[in-house]
């Protein structure tokens, strides 16, 4: 079922937590809302899930308006982030517990729970306690108790914070897996970009309450609109630059005395307004940035800079680079070959075709 | 938490504590159950009294049965709508509700005799009647009225710490509010409320002041006990209806403790977050701020008419305003209330300190027997009062300290013995009182960073310095908390030390207490309305000098 969030606010007294929040879930799909901490996600999500009250705005479930509705009345499932597992209760009774509110018969109820302790992969673990239970089989069962009532919407608020590393990443596949399996719309709530990229179909990276991007999980990495959002989805290069000249398709640029040509279809910016822009206010409104993969050690080359620092990753190798006291960062793919040492004097090649406009934040 | 070996000082302190808790709670406890089931005159004793045994407990659980019901559950329903319902005066009623915790407990008989005495306001001027009202009735009222608040102390504190996130999971599963209440708020709760049920229960089975001035000729076995001693005096009598006595409240104590060890939930404190419930139907609020409010309106009835009383000449006959009750007792002897405050300051410095240092002991170090000296030292809050007082006077009448007469049976010199001296009624109500504060310190201890003691190790600290710069400042809430409670425990009780008392160390609430059983309301309300005040400035002065540093920088700010 799809959502729909239509200019929605939300204020904890005069704090604006949610400011017009706009967003569409389409059917089927999964939707990260990624984010630094006190950005608003959990709160778009208890919005979603009637938990909070909103102050303005719209929230549809298909075409059903749902913005008032009670909790209790919202198809909508949600996967809490320390799992709020009933501590008096069984698995089984966790479970069951959104059947036995539905009113569904026992011989029915047992069939249905025994059903998604199978695909939660918890077989047999009906009777156990929950504390009995280890972090990832507490995961499972918040998965399986939302799972059961047959929701219209999954949402999932931090599900794998608690987990470890290696936990994080099996059971974010297999939250893919059912998610995916059952078709069930949902919205993801995460601040970790790499389990959002991993997960979603779309990312919505929030930032103070609003959302600044939207968009298709490798072209948030690949295409931010932002240094913000840029910054948030892996590492980035901010290089600072004069403009030299604006053309139609292309930007003329001086980097590091060097001068470079940055076409247009590489970033959100459309250079037709930036014509009109003159040149000091278009460097305060856009930063250059260029991602660490994107740019290359070689031989000959009109630039130079120092090595200043190596963190050797395994598969790859992190360098910290100086050229004038400016520093940036370079990844270069880990192939055996010989490893670079700090202070050694190399030469660097930019990918400029590949470097982005992305909008300053203040 | 991993507890690490005790350093030599440390096991001397816990073996001194282990040492002194046998001795002053353990051993008198068992001995005064074998001097009430091996009696010489075993069989005739039993048969003689044991008709008015089998009367008085059912008159006991006439009484403790509905008052831990109605207490407990008006304990529960204040608790939710004085921190989760939102409504006009909720600051105020949350003081209120609190005010029968500095009172005796059947101070507030005083306002029952005023409304519905013989010449009672109700009773007699409204409604005409000459009728006696007394009866098991009135003390239901006026024991479930005194141990509501009781409930309410310790069921709020599970209120407060209550994980919103299973409300929520539950409305999020479709429940209404009715069905998460009683589904998943209530159970959660569940630990606190057995506590409260238990301490109700055996707050009810062990006042024997309360029926003594309101019951009639209606007396529970407490009750009866001191009439036995008071009146017959017959220790024997009084003994065996004490093991009697002490088999329900023994009973509770433990069905409470076993329920307790299968109810363990892992809860996570929550403070902070807003717990006030965001949509409540209209009847809900009604009912429940209704219900709370009507029972703070009793309780402001209560202290309202124990004001009125303590400055009316003659109350039934003459109904003039007169400063002649509080001048006569501050007038005549001062001395059991100055009495009163050196106990209470006593007893619950050093019983708060103890208690709250065992905790740090039991859970931070690996001692023997650690479990039955917790065990043995909360066994006081399951035996009665007036039980522990007569335990202490069948133990300590020998000399040595008691156990002279085991020890050595025909010394006839009296060296060391404890009953007649004054330290002796410190002495029990150290010991009576000393699970307050290992309580206490357990729930501080609980929602401790486990790994301080190691990181201030790491950093190179000492036991000693980390006990006194790290643990000891984190555990004084636990104190004072602990202090708290003790000092009014201690201003108010009056079963356990009523026989160990002397001419020479008489108590304040001795004096209340024989005032009220003679009827004499006037002085009765004005001696039970000095205690109140007494207690109340104590406390106050508890508070500034706790927080003296936060009123400090309050002041500051304010003359800015």
């Amino acid at each position: 079922m799809r959502i729909t969030i239509d200019n929605l606010i939300h204020k904890y007294i005069d704090f604006v937590s949610l400011n017009n929040i706009n967003l569409e879930v389409r059917e089927g799909e999964l939707i990260a809302l990624l984010g630094p901490s006190g950005c608003g996600k959990t709160t778009l999500l208890k919005a979603i899930a009637g938990l909070t009250d909103v102050y303005s705005g719209k929230i549809l479930l298909g075409d059903t308006e749902i913005t008032n509705l009670a909790p209790q009345q919202r198809k909508i499932a949600l996967v809490f982030q320390n799992y709020a597992l009933f501590p008096h209760m069984t698995v089984a009774e966790n479970i069951e517990y959104g059947l036995k509110v539905k009113k569904v018969k026992k011989d029915a109820r047992e069939i249905k729970v025994n059903e998604v302790l199978e695909i939660v992969k918890l077989e047999g673990y009906g009777e156990r306690k929950i504390h009995e239970l280890s972090g990832g089989q507490q995961q499972r069962v918040a998965l399986a108790r939302a799972l059961v009532i047959e929701p219209q919407v999954l949402l999932f608020d931090e599900p794998l914070s608690n987990l470890d590393e290696k936990l994080r990443v099996t059971m974010r596949e297999e939250i893919r897996r059912i998610q995916k399996k059952l078709g069930i719309t949902s919205v993801y709530v995460t601040h970790d970009q790499e389990e959002a990229m991993a997960i979603a179909d779309r990312i919505a990276v929030m930032k103070d309450g609003v959302i600044l991007q939207v968009s298709p999980s490798a072209e948030a990495y690949s295409h931010p609109e932002n240094e913000f959002v840029a910054r948030f989805m892996g590492i980035v290069n901010i290089l600072p630059y004069e403009l030299i000249k604006v053309e139609e398709k292309v930007l003329k640029l001086r980097v590091f005395n060097e001068e470079v040509s940055v076409e247009s279809d590489n970033g959100f910016l459309d250079y037709k307004d930036a014509i009109d822009i003159d040149e000091t206010k278009f460097t305060d409104q856009y930063s250059l940035m260029i991602r660490p993969e994107n740019i290359e050690f070689t031989g000959d080359a009109g630039l130079y800079g120092t090595i200043r620092w190596v963190e050797y990753l395994g598969s790859i190798i992190k360098y910290v680079i100086s050229i004038k006291s400016h520093e940036f960062i370079i990844v270069d793919v880990n192939r055996g070959g010989e490893i670079l040492k700090e202070g050694d004097y190399i030469g660097i090649k930019f990918n400029w075709k590949k470097a982005k406009f992305l909008t300053r934040l203040q | 938490m991993e507890k690490k070996k005790p350093k030599l000082f440390i096991m001397i302190i816990y073996v001194l504590l282990t040492i002194s808790i046998l001795y002053f709670t353990f051993i008198p406890i068992v001995n005064v159950i074998i001097n009430g089931l091996f009696f010489e005159s075993l069989a005739q004793d039993y048969l003689r009294i044991f008709g008015k045994i089998l009367e008085g407990l059912r008159n006991s659980f006439i009484i403790s049965i509905p008052v831990t019901i109605i207490a407990t559950t008006f304990g529960i329903i204040a608790s939710i709508t004085l921190w989760r319902v939102k409504f006009f005066g909720r600051r105020f009623i949350r003081l209120l509700v609190l005010f029968p915790l500095i009172n005796p407990p059947f101070v507030g008989s005083v306002a029952f005799i005023m409304l519905f005495g013989k010449r009672g306001l109700i009773t007699h001027k409204l409604l005409n009647l000459s009728i006696s009202p007394f009866g098991a009735h009135g003390v239901i009222i006026m024991q479930s009225l005194g141990l509501s608040t009781l409930a309410y102390l310790i069921i709020s504190s599970s209120v407060k710490k209550i994980n919103l996130n299973y409300e929520n999971a539950s409305r999020n599963l479709g429940a209404s509010e009715l069905k998460t209440f009683f589904s998943v708020t209530l159970p959660t709760m569940k630990p606190e409320i057995t506590v409260a049920a238990m301490l109700v229960f055996l707050g009810s089975m062990s006042d024997f002041e309360t029926p003594l001035i309101i019951g009639g000729q209606f007396r529970p076995l407490a009750s009866e006990l001191y009439v036995q001693i008071t009146g017959r005096f017959d220790m024997n009598m009084a003994t065996i209806m004490g093991v009697f006595l002490f088999i329900p409240c023994f009973a509770a104590f433990i069905i409470q403790k076993y329920f307790s060890r299968k109810n363990v939930y892992y809860m996570q404190w929550h403070e902070g977050e807003n717990i006030e419930y965001r949509k409540m139907t209209n009847t809900a609020r009604i009912l429940l701020v209704g219900s709370t409010s009507l029972f703070a309106f009793f309780v402001a009835i209560k202290y309202g008419f124990i004001v009125i009383g303590a400055f009316t000449e003659n109350w039934g006959h003459n109904y003039s305003f007169t400063l002649r009750h509080i001048q006569s007792i501050v007038g005549t002897n001062l001395t059991p209330f100055y009495n009163s405050l050196k106990l209470a300051f006593g007893v619950s410095i050093l019983s708060s300190f103890l208690g709250v240092l065992l905790a740090y002991i039991l859970k931070f170090r690996k001692v023997p027997f650690g479990e039955k000296v917790d065990f043995i030292a909360s066994l006081p809050a399951a035996v009665p009062g007036i039980l522990l007082g007569i335990a202490y006077l069948v133990t300590f009448k020998y000399p040595l300290f008691g156990i002279g007469h085991w020890i050595f049976p025909g010394i006839e010199q009296r060296p060391f013995i404890l009953l007649g001296t004054g330290i002796i009624v410190y002495i029990i109500c150290i010991y009576r009182y000393f699970y307050v504060g290992l309580k206490s310190g357990y729930a501080f201890i609980e929602n401790m960073d486990p790994n301080l003691e190691s990181a201030s190790n790491n950093l190179g600290a000492g036991d000693d310095r980390t006990f006194i710069q790290v643990i000891f400042p984190i555990l004084r809430p636990a104190f004072g908390m602990a202090f708290v409670r003790n000092f009014t425990s201690t201003m108010t009780t009056l079963g356990a030390i009523i026989f160990l008392l002397l001419p020479t160390n008489r108590v304040a609430v001795q004096q209340v207490f024989q005032v009220l059983r003679s009827s004499t309301i006037g002085a009765g309300a004005a001696m039970g309305l000095l205690l109140s005040f007494i207690s109340l400035a104590s406390l106050l002065t508890f508070q500034l000098f706790l927080n003296h540093k936060k009123i400090h920088q309050w002041l500051k700010e304010a003359i800015k």
